[in-house]
C-alpha cells in the first residue's frame, strides 16, 4: 500500500466514516431518545453519502428516500406518541451496561482480527455508471421471485400494521 | 493510505457492534428498534462495499435495496406492535412488558 | 408478391392520429370523477353536477369521433388512423418475436362502430338524465355508463386482439354492474351474475382462440408444416395479420397447419365465434340477455341492444381475413345465426313483459347480423348492426318512456291506449316498429334485405344458401308479427292503466328529443346502403370495401359465377326475393292486426293458439329449466356426491385407522405404564429440579437475551478463528 497524499475521495471517506461512527455512538449512548433518533438520522445520511462515494447512486437515493423520508419519520412519531415528552430523559437507564459494553468491545476486537487477517481485494473495480437500469434488470429477471415476494410482504405488512395498531373501539364509540 | 475494502468492512463492523450494544442496553422498545436499524445499515454497507470492490457485481446493490425495503416493513410492523403495547400497558419499557413469559 | 396483393397493401395507408386516445379517455375521466366524487357532489351540490360531468366527456368523444370519421372519409382509399401510445408486450423466443403496442387504430369499419357507439351512447345518456332522475344512487349509474363507454370504445378502437380483449372484458364488467344496478333485489343481482357467468364461457373461448392462433403462427411442436420465413413474425395486431393473410406464402403455410386434424384457422375461428356467442347472445349462450332486462332501461338500450351485444358481430367482421378462409367456421356462424334468429323470434310471440319482447327481438336480430357476416356479406352484417342500433335503441328508450310514465310497470296488462297519453313515444316507437318489421323504405328493410339476398346467393357455405335464406325469411315474418303485436298491445285498445297513473303520465323533453332523433334515423338511415338492384349504388358497402378486401377475395357468390347471374341469382331474382320479403312482412303485420286489435291476455292467447303450444313457447321452450336440470343441478349434485364420498369412504378409512391405532395404543400403553414410566418419571424428576434451578436465568428481559447473544456470537467467532 502506498502512502501518498490523501485524494479527495479518501478525505471524504474519512469524513463520512467519522460522522457515521460519531452519530452511531450518539444513537447508542445518548440518554434522550429523541437525540438518539436524530443520531440515527445522521448515521443514515452519512451512510448514504458513503454509498454515493462507492458509486452506488440508486442505493444512496433509496436510503435517503426510504429511510430518512419514511422510516425515520415513523420513529419520531413513535417516540412522540408513546412517551410523554418530559419522560424522554429517563428512557435510557439500564443495568446491562456492565456486561453488554465489554462484551461488545470483545466482539468488535474479534471481528477486527477476523477482517484484518482476511485477504480482501484492495482496488475498486471501474465504476460502471448509473446502476438503476442494472438493478431494474436484475429485479425483473433473476431476482423476480424475491422481488414479488417482497411486494407481498409489503402488502401483508400494510394490512398487519393496520390490524395491530388499530385502537379497539369501545362499544359506544362504534359508528 | 488509499481507502480499501477493509476500511469499509471495519466501519461496518463498528456500526454492527454499536447496534448490538444498543440492543442490549436500551429499555425503551423504540430505542431497541434504533439498534436494529444500525445493524441493518452495517449489513448494507458491507453489501455495497463488496459489490464496489468486485465481489458479486451489481447484485450487491439489488440486495441492499431489498434490505432497505424489508427494513422499512419491519419498522412499520414493530412500531405498530409498540403502539399496540403502549395502548395496552401504557408503557413501552421492555423490562416491564414481560408478561409473555410464563 | 402477386399483383393483387400489392394492390391490397397499397390501398391501406396509415396516418398518425394522436387524438384517437381522447375518444376512450374522456369517458374514463368522467367515470373516474363521478366514481370518486359523485356521491358527494350529488349530496352537496345537486344532481345536475353528476350528469353534467357524465355528459360532457361523452359528447366530447362524440365530437372527436366525428372528426376522426371525417378524416377517414376524406381519403379516397382505405386509410387507417393509428395512435401508438407505448410498447405494451414484447418478448422473444427461439427465432420468433412478439411485439404488441398499446395502440388505437381506426379504419372504416371502426369509423362505423365509433359513430354508432358515441352517437347512440350520447343520446342514451341524455335520455337517462330524465329516466333516472328519481334514483337515489344517480352518480353510480352515470359513473358506470361512462365506464362502459370507455370499455366499448377501447373494444372498437383496439389495434390488436389483446386490446380488443381489454375492452371485451371491460364491457362485460360494466354490463354486470349495470344489470345488477338495483342490487338490493335478489333476482336482479342474480341476473347480473348470470350474465357474468355466461359471458365468462365465451371469454374463455376467446382466449383459447387467441392461443390457438398464436400457436398456429409460430409453428408448434408436433410437425414441421410451418414453412413461412417472411419478415414478419407472429402477430396479434389486426392490420399486420390482415396483410400477412394477403401474402400468399404465409397464407398457404398457415392454412395447411392443423391440430388434431382440424385446420388451425377453423379451430381458432370457431373458438372466436363461441366468444362472440357469449357476448352477442347466440344459441346456446343467449340465456343471459333476457334476464339482463333487470337493469335500468337505458342500460338495456345502450348495452343490450345497440352496442355491447353487437361486439361479437364486429369481431367476426373484423376477423374477416380469418373467417373467409374457413368455410366450415363460416357455416357454423351462419347456421347458428339463422337458428337463433328463428328460435328467438318465436319466443317473442307470447311474452307479456314489453322489455322481454324487445330482448328476444334483439337476440333474433343479432342472429340476422351473424347470418350476414357468416355468409361473407360482412358489410351487410355491419349495415344491419348500425340500423338495428338505431331502431332498437329507439324501441328500448320508448319502452323506457312508457315504463317511467307507468311508475315502473312493464307488463302489457297495465298498458293499452297509450297513444294519446304519450304521443312522442307512440310516433317514434311505431316508426321503429315498421323499421324492424322491414317495411320498404325504412332502414330495417334495406339492411335485412341485403342480408337475406346475400344468404340466398352465398356460394361457399357447406349448407345451401336458400336454407339460410328460408330460416331468415321466416324469422322476418315472425318479427313483423310479434313487433306489431307489441305496438298494438301497448298503444291501442282500451287504456288499462289506473286513473291516477293516467293522470300523471308525462313525457320529458330530455327523453323525447333522443327518441325523435333515433326514430328519424330508424326511418331514413337505410338510404346510405340502397342496393344496386334498386338503382342505388350501395355507398355503405363500397365504403367498407377496403376493410374487407382480404376476406372478400375468398368469398364466392353464385350470381358472380356467371356473367350476369341466371335464374334466381340475378337482378330479377333479387326483385323476386324482395317481393317475397315484403309480402311476408305485410302478412305478419296484417295477421297481428287481425288478432290484436283488441287486448289479448295470456289466457286469451292460450285459448287462441292451443294450450300446449302456448305453454311451451311462453316458457321459452324451458331452456332455462333445461340448463338448470341438465348442467347446474348435476354440477351441484356432483359436489354433493363428492361431499358424501368424502364422508362415507374417506372418513370411514380415517376413522377405521384411528380405531386401529387406538387399540394398538391401548396395548402399548399397558406396557408403557409398567416398564417405561418408571424410567421416565425418574428422569422427569431430575429435569424438574434442574429446571427449577436454571429458571432464574430466564428473566424475560430482552436486554439479557441480547447480551447472551453477543457473548455467544463472540465465542463462536473466536472458536472459528482461533481453533479452526
Amino acid at each position: 500500500m502506498m502512502m501518498d497524499a490523501l485524494t479527495l475521495k479518501d478525505a471524504l471517506f474519512w469524513a463520512f466514516a467519522i460522522l457515521t461512527v460519531g452519530f452511531g455512538l450518539m444513537v447508542t449512548f445518548h440518554r434522550s431518545l429523541v437525540h438518539a433518533t436524530l443520531g440515527l438520522l445522521g448515521t443514515l445520511l452519512s451512510v448514504a453519502c458513503l454509498y454515493g462515494l462507492m458509486d452506488a447512486d440508486f442505493v444512496a437515493v433509496t436510503q435517503i428516500v426510504v429511510y430518512v423520508g419514511g422510516v425515520l419519520i415513523l420513529f419520531l412519531f413513535g417516540v412522540f406518541l408513546t412517551k410523554r415528552i418530559e419522560d424522554i430523559k429517563v428512557s435510557n437507564q439500564s443495568v446491562n451496561w456492565v456486561v453488554a459494553v465489554p462484551a461488545g468491545l470483545v466482539l468488535l476486537g474479534v471481528l477486527l482480527y477476523a477482517i484484518l487477517s482476511s485477504p480482501l481485494p484492495t482496488a475498486p473495480v471501474d465504476a460502471t455508471g448509473p446502476t438503476t437500469s442494472g438493478i431494474g434488470d436484475l429485479f425483473l429477471s433473476r431476482y423476480l421471485l424475491p422481488f414479488e415476494i417482497i411486494s407481498v410482504v409489503l402488502l401483508a405488512v400494510l394490512l398487519g400494521a393496520l390490524l395491530v395498531a388499530r385502537r379497539e373501539l369501545k362499544p359506544e364509540e362504534r359508528d | 493510505m488509499h481507502v480499501t475494502l477493509t476500511h469499509f468492512v471495519v466501519l461496518a463492523a463498528v456500526l454492527f457492534v454499536l447496534g448490538l450494544i444498543n440492543l442490549a442496553t436500551r429499555k425503551n422498545a423504540i430505542g431497541v428498534l434504533l439498534g436494529v436499524e444500525l445493524i441493518l445499515n452495517a449489513a448494507n454497507v458491507n453489501l455495497v462495499a463488496f459489490s464496489r470492490y468486485g465481489v458479486g457485481g451489481i447484485e450487491g446493490h439489488a440486495f441492499a435495496v431489498m434490505v432497505i425495503a424489508l427494513a422499512a416493513a419491519e419498522t412499520v410492523v414493530a412500531l405498530a406492535i409498540v403502539l399496540s403495547i403502549f395502548h395496552h400497558y401504557r408503557t413501552v419499557d421492555v423490562d416491564q412488558v414481560s408478561r409473555m413469559k410464563l | 408478391m402477386a399483383p393483387e396483393e400489392i394492390e391490397i397493401a397499397a390501398r391501406v395507408t396509415e396516418i398518425e392520429a394522436w387524438y384517437l386516445v381522447l375518444i376512450p379517455l374522456l369517458p374514463l375521466v368522467g367515470a373516474f370523477i363521478n366514481g370518486t366524487l359523485g356521491a358527494t357532489l350529488q349530496r352537496t351540490v345537486g344532481r345536475w353536477t353528476v350528469h353534467t360531468i357524465a355528459l360532457i366527456p361523452v359528447f366530447g368523444s362524440l365530437l372527436v369521433a366525428l372528426y376522426a370519421i371525417l378524416q377517414i372519409m376524406g381519403h379516397e382509399d382505405g386509410v387507417v388512423l393509428v395512435n401508438n401510445l407505448w410498447p405494451w408486450i414484447g418478448f422473444q423466443w427461439d427465432q420468433h418475436a412478439l411485439n404488441l403496442p398499446f395502440a388505437f387504430a381506426a379504419d372504416r369499419l371502426t369509423a362505423v362502430m365509433l359513430f354508432v357507439v358515441t352517437f347512440v351512447g350520447s343520446l342514451i345518456h341524455v335520455f337517462s338524465t330524465g329516466y333516472m332522475q328519481d334514483e337515489k344512487p344517480y352518480w353510480r349509474f352515470f359513473a358506470w355508463m361512462n365506464l362502459f363507454m370507455f370499455a366499448m370504445l377501447v373494444l372498437v378502437l383496439g389495434d390488436s386482439f389483446l386490446m380488443m380483449f381489454v375492452g371485451w372484458e371491460g364491457v362485460g364488467l360494466c354490463s354486470y354492474l349495470l344489470i345488477s344496478y338495483y342490487y338490493e333485489e335478489v333476482d336482479k343481482a342474480a341476473a347480473g351474475m348470470k350474465a357474468f357467468v355466461v359471458n365468462r364461457i365465451g371469454d374463455f373461448a376467446f382466449i383459447a382462440g387467441m392461443a390457438v392462433l398464436m400457436w398456429g403462427m409460430v409453428g408448434g411442436w408436433t410437425d414441421g408444416v410451418y414453412a413461412y420465413d417472411g419478415a414478419m413474425g407472429p402477430t396479434l395486431v389486426f392490420r399486420e395479420l390482415d396483410s400477412l393473410m394477403a401474402d400468399e406464402a404465409f397464407r398457404n403455410a398457415f392454412l395447411a397447419k392443423t391440430a388434431f386434424g382440424v385446420p388451425i384457422v377453423t379451430l381458432s375461428c370457431i373458438l372466436f365465434f363461441v366468444g362472440a356467442c357469449g357476448k352477442s347472445a347466440q344459441l346456446p349462450l343467449y340465456v343471459w340477455l333476457p334476464d339482463a332486462m333487470a337493469g335500468p332501461t337505458p342500460v338495456s338500450a345502450l348495452i343490450h341492444a345497440a352496442t355491447m351485444v353487437t361486439a361479437g358481430v364486429y369481431m367476426v367482421a373484423r376477423l374477416n381475413f380469418l373467417f373467409a378462409f374457413s368455410p366450415a367456421a363460416m357455416t357454423v356462424v351462419a347456421v347458428v345465426g339463422a337458428l337463433t334468429a328463428l328460435f328467438a323470434a318465436t319466443i317473442g310471440f307470447f311474452q307479456t313483459d314489453i322489455k322481454k319482447v324487445l330482448a328476444y327481438s334483439t337476440v333474433s336480430q343479432l342472429g340476422y347480423m351473424f347470418i350476414g357476416v357468416g355468409v361473407g356479406a360482412f358489410s351487410a352484417g355491419i349495415f344491419h348492426l348500425m340500423t338495428h342500433a338505431f331502431f332498437k335503441a329507439c324501441l328500448f328508450l320508448g319502452s323506457g318512456s312508457i315504463i317511467y310514465a307507468l311508475h315502473h310497470r312493464q307488463e302489457m296488462k297495465d298498458m293499452g291506449g297509450l297513444r294519446k297519453l304519450l304521443p312522442a313515444t307512440y310516433i317514434t316507437f311505431m316508426a321503429s316498429t315498421i323499421a324492424i318489421a322491414g317495411i320498404p323504405g325504412t332502414s330495417g328493410f334495406f339492411s335485412k334485405d341485403e342480408i337475406l339476398w346475400k344468404a340466398f346467393d352465398s356460394g361457399n357455405l357447406l349448407v345451401p344458401g336458400w336454407l339460410i335464406w328460408g330460416m331468415g325469411a321466416t324469422a322476418a315474418l315472425f318479427t313483423a308479427f310479434y313487433m306489431t303485436r307489441l305496438g298494438l298491445q301497448i298503444f291501442f285498445g282500451e287504456p288499462r292503466a289506473d286513473e291516477h297513473t293516467r293522470h300523471h303520465a308525462k313525457e320529458y323533453k330530455r327523453m323525447t328529443i333522443p327518441l325523435y332523433i333515433l326514430g328519424f334515423f330508424a326511418l331514413v338511415g337505410g338510404f346510405i346502403g340502397v342496393p344496386a338492384a334498386l338503382g342505388g349504388d350501395n355507398h355503405f358497402h363500397h365504403f367498407l370495401e377496403p376493410v374487407f378486401a382480404v376476406g372478400a377475395s375468398n368469398v364466392s357468390w353464385i350470381s358472380e359465377a356467371t356473367e350476369h347471374g341466371h335464374g334466381l341469382h340475378s337482378h330479377a331474382g333479387e326483385y323476386f326475393l324482395m317481393a317475397i320479403a315484403i309480402a311476408l312482412a305485410a302478412t305478419g303485420i296484417f295477421a297481428a292486426w287481425k288478432i290484436y286489435r283488441t287486448y289479448r291476455s295470456p289466457e286469451d292467447e292460450a285459448r287462441l293458439y292451443g294450450e300446449k303450444v302456448h305453454n311451451v313457447v311462453f316458457n321459452k321452450y324451458f331452456v332455462d329449466e333445461g340448463y338448470w336440470a341438465g348442467i347446474i343441478r348435476p354440477f351441484l349434485a356432483s359436489t354433493r356426491w363428492a361431499a358424501r364420498f368424502d364422508k362415507l369412504v374417506i372418513d370411514g378409512v380415517v376413522n377405521f385407522s384411528a380405531l386401529a391405532t387406538k387399540i394398538v395404543c391401548w396395548i402399548n400403553g399397558g406396557i408403557d405404564k409398567v416398564f417405561v414410566d418408571g424410567t421416565v418419571n425418574a428422569l422427569a424428576q431430575a429435569t424438574l429440579s434442574a429446571g427449577q434451578r436454571i429458571r432464574r436465568v430466564e428473566t424475560g428481559r430482552i436486554q439479557s437475551y441480547v447480551t447472551g447473544i453477543i457473548i455467544g456470537l463472540t465465542g463462536l467467532v473466536l472458536v472459528f478463528y482461533l481453533l479452526v
